[in-house]
């Protein structure tokens, strides 16, 4: 039992002392949303700071204070480092860790005479003087200094901490840290605000080193390795463990997630394998408890062993009694989808109208693999794809999306996006990616867009406007052999002329290749004027299909007014 | 997760901590050495060792103590948890909080890095801490000076006689200019052993050339520059550059130029020679000074024990590679050959 109680003693211990540095790097990583790697310097930084001037005989309170000053001053670096300089936050943090190496070193020979560790064994630290002195040494025969001192540093640190956020200062790093154009609009500075969130966070981590320390009763300059993935992880498993506790503030999740790092490793001690296993056992843990908190492995298991219902169509495509269900059991339940069926022949060109939230865009995830149904059968070219992952079906599918940069690589020139696609469904081995005897062949696509792209076949995509990469997109979706093309709202990004222009060219690819379409559109008299076919849903139904000639006779007028009447309805 | 999910997850994890740690008995160490602590039978003296590092001198150490304690308790009258920190401060640390944490009756610490780290967590209790192979315990404070010790803690010193090793050096390589030292700023051992080696080398108008480095990462770039600078390079005890060693080797060997060792292991490795220490005997001397510590001395009064004299030892294949000849002097030293294979003498 004295076992246990000392484990479970340790575990509060540096769980405790650590939670200092897990509460840095909530602010620069969580909140700030800024990878910081200088924790591994700074932290030794108010390690040594501290145990040199515990030599000198300086006040270990002081000392805490001025490591924490220390920190900041290095965060100040790092960050002006980023914001002045505009290195990338990965790199900043690794000068800057390198840079303290130095620094570091050149601290401790200054302060110990030459040497390369700071021992104050028998002087005035914060565990065994002043405050110290009025809590006992040990109770029951445990020691228990130095989990009563961190307790009262952490809940001080915490406390304040949790007072700053809610200052109108705190509320602006939260908001930089979110979006940093809205602080622009606010006329402050985002970079202003991102080096007080560094200051901060290494002040903290300083803190952290000069309190293990000062517990250890030495400092030397090795003791930051490994500070910034043992920090980031306590972090990432506070959040995520217990990201859906709604009472729980942000600091209190991570000291938590510390206290449950150290609880890990200590499980991994007393499982008593050869301690070189020791890291891989650490990682094991910490992978379980990141999956168990997000759910991620009941999608997986569920997923197991189910088998897709065989099924009979002649259509190309068929959704057959499609339920889906968002955010079952909870306030917000939905049941968009109930029992929806729809069928699409071989060669119809749909439009799909709908007010917001109408399931337009669901329904295409459906049918692209984005969205799982809870029942019912997707059917396409006569099997049922259900159990296909998105990009198995791709194999037959062209797609292409609203977000102009998504349906190309923007970082790839037009005849590189081009030759990829035109490897679609061959084999992606090791000769030429570009073969020359196409690239004649791919002009002649691009001129059939009308926007001179054909000159200008080594220029970047991502340097093409929205229109023209979209047209690159559609041209990309119906290059290799298809079955499908699902169109979701891809001229809706779009200026109306570019639209227009779009609009033609997708009616011209899909003709002349005589493609299966769906288009979700906003745009009323684009449904009305393109397509074979007209559905319009509202609140997961089809509330109106219209085909053939009479689709060809639709004014958008006809459709107007029912479009009014479902709009209004549901407050759009 | 909802409230009552979490509460649920947090029980279960506290309830397999207790579990595990519980029920789990101490094994951790993977020699022959370790039984189960859980069951000690009454009188057993069950003793934590803390290794710094895996090379073959620290391996001596272990030998020595572990030859030590069973000599004076027999092979059933201790139980021995050794535990090797795989030269990392965090692993000596929650190794050492461990140790504490079991109770046991006394901890070892092999090099000063483990010292240091047995220290801090056993003062938080009664367990003494004998070190071994610590080379400056009054500069890492664990001794009050070389004659008296601290509170629960004493134990042996592995100080280096630099005079009797750069003679060796000056008659091997009579026209001897500059020695090059490679170490470890983070070792305490290694500044201190620096300050000493100077003077020495000052009194007999030799240079020493010094590179610091980090880790061992730094280590072949720093002997190459190094190796070019100097006429041979003279290793301490410093763990980092003693166990990554050959590297050190091959640089200079590419230089044409030799490495003096700091201990046989180090010579049988590929070092040209060296005044060796015997690190088994230091272990047993450490073992001797922790059994008087237990059987009630107290450590205060302790001095810290050392071996004084060195044997010299030479490597008969290198110092042939090198066409330098035996020195007179040297005529009795211990010959050795190059292991095929780093293997240590410990068991």
């Amino acid at each position: 039992m004295t076992l246990v109680i000392n484990i479970l003693l340790d575990i509060l211990n540096e769980g405790l002392m650590y939670a200092l540095l897990a509460m840095g790097m909530y602010i620069t990583y969580s909140i700030l949303d800024f990878p910081d790697l200088s924790v591994d310097g700074t932290f030794p930084l108010g390690a040594v700071l501290s145990g040199v001037l515990i030599l000198q005989g300086v006040d270990p309170w002081l000392c805490l204070l001025i490591s924490f000053a220390a920190g900041m001053a290095a965060g100040v670096l790092t960050g002006l480092m980023h914001v002045k300089l505009r290195i990338t936050p990965l790199l900043c943090g690794i000068i800057m860790y390198t840079a303290m190496l130095s620094v570091n070193l050149v601290i401790l020979k200054a302060g110990t005479d030459g040497g390369a560790v700071a021992s104050f064994f028998t002087k005035d630290t914060i565990f065994n003087s002043g405050l110290a002195g009025f809590i006992p040494k040990s109770v029951g025969g445990f020691y228990i200094r130095t989990a009563v001192i961190s307790l009262i540093i952490v809940v001080v640190c915490k406390l304040l901490l949790d007072l700053y956020l809610k200052t109108k200062h705190g509320l602006l790093l939260r908001g930089t840290g979110a979006n940093d154009k809205y602080t622009v609009m606010l006329g402050k500075d985002p970079g202003t605000i991102k080096i007080f969130g560094l200051a901060l966070g290494n002040g903290f981590a300083a803190i952290a080193g000069s309190v293990i320390a000062q517990n250890k009763g030495s400092a030397d300059q090795q003791m930051g390795v490994g500070m910034v993935v043992l920090g980031l992880a306590s972090v990432i498993i506070g959040l995520s463990l217990f990201k859906r506790v709604k009472f729980m503030k942000g600091t209190t999740m991570v000291i938590l997630g510390s206290l449950i790092y150290k609880a890990a490793y200590q499980i991994v001690l007393s499982l008593g394998l050869p301690t070189d296993y020791n890291n891989l056992m650490k990682a094991l843990i910490f992978l379980i408890a990141l999956v168990l908190g997000g759910g991620e492995l009941k999608k997986l298991i569920s997923s197991i062993g189910r088998k897709p219902e065989p099924v009979q169509s002649a259509n190309r495509l068929s959704l057959s009694k499609i339920t889906k269900i968002f955010n079952r059991g909870t306030v917000d339940e939905n049941k968009l989808f109930d029992e929806f069926s729809l069928d699409v022949k071989d060669g119809d060109f749909i439009s799909v109208v709908g007010s917001n939230g109408s399931g337009k865009t669901t329904m295409l995830n459906v049918v692209c693999g984005g969205v799982e149904p809870d029942s019912g059968a997707v059917v396409f070219n006569g099997q049922n794809i259900a159990m296909m992952k998105e990009f198995q079906r791709a194999r037959r599918i062209g797609r292409v999306l609203q977000d102009p940069k998504m349906g190309t690589c923007g970082s790839l020139t037009i005849l590189e996006n081009l030759a990829l696609a035109d490897n679609k469904n061959h084999s992606f081995g090791l000769t030429p990616a570009v073969n020359p005897a196409r690239e004649q062949y791919y002009k002649k696509l691009l001129e059939s867009c009308g926007m001179g792209l054909e000159n200008r076949m080594g220029v970047l995509a991502g340097s093409l406007s929205g229109g023209q990469r979209q047209a690159l997109a559609l041209i990309i979706a119906t290059m290799s052999d298809i079955d499908l093309l699902i169109l979701d709202e891809h001229t809706a990004a779009l200026d109306p002329k570019s639209s227009e222009t779009l609009m033609k060219i997708t009616d011209k690819v899909v003709k002349e290749k005589h493609i299966t379409t769906l288009m979700v559109t906003h745009n009323l008299r684009f449904a009305v004027e393109y397509g074979s076919r007209l559905v319009m849903m509202h609140g997961g139904r089809a509330v109106m299909d219209i085909d053939g000639d009479e689709k060809q006779k639709l004014v958008v007028d006809d459709i107007l007014g029912k479009f009014n009447e479902i709009s209004i309805e549901c407050g759009n | 997760m909802k409230k009552a999910n979490f509460a649920k997850v947090l029980g279960a994890a506290m309830a397999l901590t207790m579990a595990l740690t519980g029920c789990a008995s101490g094994n951790g160490s993977s020699t022959a050495d370790s039984g189960n602590s859980g069951a000690a039978a009454e009188g057993v003296k069950k003793i934590g060792v803390l290794q710094y590092a895996a090379h073959p001198s620290l391996d001596n150490c272990y030998e020595g103590i572990r030859l030590g304690l069973i000599d004076a308790y027999g092979e059933d009258g201790v139980e021995i948890d050794l535990q090797n920190a795989q030269a990392d401060g965090a692993s000596c640390d929650s190794i050492s909080a461990n140790f504490v944490s079991k109770g046991y009756d006394m901890i070892y610490a092999i090099a000063t890095p483990a010292a240091l780290s047995a220290y801090s967590a056993a003062s938080k209790s009664d367990i003494p801490v004998v070190f071994c192979a610590v080379s400056d315990p009054v500069a890492a404070g664990l001794t009050e000076s070389l004659e008296a010790g601290i509170e629960n803690c004493n134990g042996t010193s592995d100080i280096l006689d630099f005079s009797a090793q750069v003679d060796l050096i000056q008659s091997i390589q009579p026209d001897v200019k500059k020695i090059g030292v490679l170490y470890t700023n983070t070792e305490a051992n290694s500044l201190s052993q620096l300050k000493s080696f100077k003077a020495v080398c000052e009194g007999k108008g030799i240079e020493v050339v010094e590179s610091g480095v980090n880790s061992a990462a730094d280590i072949p770039q720093a002997a190459t520059t190094l190796a070019s600078q100097v006429d041979c390079i003279n290793n301490f005890t410093d763990n980092n550059v003693v166990n990554n060693l050959s590297v050190v080797l091959e640089k200079a060997n590419a230089a044409n130029i030799p490495v003096y060792g700091s201990e046989v292991e180090q010579v049988k490795n590929g070092c040209l020679a060296s005044i060796s220490i015997d690190y088994v005997a230091l272990g047993k001397k450490t073992a001797e000074m922790g059994v008087e510590i237990l059987n009630g001395t107290d450590p205060k009064t302790m001095a810290v024990g050392t071996i004084s004299d060195g044997t010299p030892v030479i490597n008969s294949e290198v110092i042939e590679k090198f066409g330098f000849a035996v020195p007179e002097k040297y005529a009795d030293a211990e010959m050795v050959t190059t292991n095929a294979a780093a293997e240590s003498d410990a068991a």
